[in-house]
């Protein structure tokens, strides 16, 4: 149960706490209501500083639209029931599958413009989206586990898993935050988004809509999807270890579309100037 | 090679690809769950075949049917059924189980050369 319990918060919290990271990592990009310090006095911060750094206000849109999220996955988890037998049993398949689609569209138009209160509430809106369905699925396995009796080790394996989502997050958010050029991260978020539309591709196999084909490969000897690095893996990049070649079809022309947009779309850089750095 | 050529061959690779979909018929299994265990926890069915999974949660609380294997995962509420497409797969041995009790919560589908597609508890390939 301990084990299960980590790979099951692993799988419906780390997407949240990645994205969380690389939302914060773009506005130290392009966040242009930041102050400017001279070129000269720019040194480099210990651990305990960069946490302070965190205190900037998109921090309270971010916590809000999370909150909100959890507080709507509680309604949504109360109506899962009915809304799974509507349709014909893919009602809530088809909610999923407009969530992910909106939850790319907030992102990418998020990141494609200038307007920063308009960037705050479309990251917002992504957040809010992503815990969404990811809160309601861990409220569905509390009430189960609930129902019979609570293990110490699921405890132990939610606190484990906590720890691991926050560590990555923050790693990545330090990465990229230590990164001059806007290229690496761009390429990530295009990467992590391109792996939460192909999830689609999943569900509609799942449902019939899309017909499942024969795996193109196996790599589950080398990495297996049930594991802790496959999940990680399949978050941060789409890494599945048996891929179908829909699948593989649809990660690979979203990354190339996501990528080239945020490349192409002309933004205020405000990380590094001839003047100066913002921060 | 010009627009309306790419055109034809898109369209053209588009029908084959919804040609052989429509090809597989799916078969239809029901695996009750109650007591937290699956009934039957094991499944054989012969190879390429694309089945229609109706799992029915006979318990008092939700189960999340989970596959890594088959790549497929559902929450059925209780009381409640869920449906669920697998295949065509190949030839192998699939495993599934109950995410929320998966110490007694476990079955597998077992893909064969058989012909004929039986549900069994036991000694499948056997009597293939």
């Amino acid at each position: 149960m301990l084990i299960n319990s980590l790979l099951l918060f692993i799988e419906e919290t780390l997407p949240i706490f990645i994205l969380y990271a690389y939302i914060c990592a773009w506005h130290s990009f392009f966040d242009v209501n930041k102050k400017v310090i001279l070129l000269e006095t720019r040194q480099v911060k210990p651990l305990a500083i960069w946490f302070f750094t965190l205190k900037q206000d998109h921090h309270f849109f971010y916590f809000c639209s999370i909150a909100l999220g959890l507080l709507c996955s509680a309604i949504l988890t109360h109506f899962r029931p009915w809304l799974g037998m509507t349709l014909e049993g893919i009602g809530y398949e088809i909610l999923l599958i407009g969530i992910s689609l909106s939850l790319t569209a907030s992102v990418i138009f998020g990141q494609t413009t200038n307007n920063d209160f308009v960037r705050k509430l479309l990251f917002s809106l992504s957040l809010f989206l992503l815990v969404l369905p990811h809160a309601s699925d861990f409220i569905v396995f509390f009430t189960s586990i609930g129902q019979t009796q609570l293990h110490s080790s699921v405890y132990v394996g939610v606190s484990v898993g906590l720890g691991i989502c926050i560590s990555i997050s923050y790693l990545l958010f330090f990465v990229f935050v230590n990164v001059d050029k806007s290229q690496p991260i761009k390429l990530a978020i295009a990467l992590f988004l391109a792996g939460q539309l192909s999830n689609i591709v999943t569900v509609l196999q799942q449902i019939d809509i899309l017909s499942s084909s024969l795996p193109l490969w196996n790599t589950n000897n080398l990495i297996a999807d049930r594991n802790e690095y496959g999940q990680f893996l399949h978050v941060l990049i789409g890494y599945d270890a048996t891929p179908t070649l829909v699948y593989l079809c649809v990660f690979g022309v979203s990354t190339i579309i996501i990528f080239t947009l945020l490349m192409r779309t002309k933004l205020i850089e405000v990380k590094s100037t001839d003047q100066g750095v913002f921060q | 090679m010009n627009n309306k050529r790419i055109y034809q061959i898109s369209v053209a690779l588009l029908c084959s690809y919804f040609s052989i979909t429509a090809a597989f018929a799916a078969t239809v299994i029901t695996i009750d769950l109650r007591n937290n265990i699956f009934e039957p926890s094991i499944i054989t069915i012969s190879e390429n075949t694309k089945i229609k999974l109706i799992i029915v949660n006979h318990g008092a609380s939700p189960e999340e049917f989970d596959s890594f294997d088959l790549n497929r995962e559902k929450v059925i509420f209780a009381n409640s059924s869920a449906i669920l497409f697998i295949g065509p797969l190949p030839k192998g041995t699939y495993h599934f189980f109950g995410e929320y009790h998966p110490e007694t919560a476990i079955g597998k589908v077992i893909v064969t050369n058989c012909e004929t597609m039986r549900i069994e508890s036991s000694e499948e390939i056997a009597k293939c």
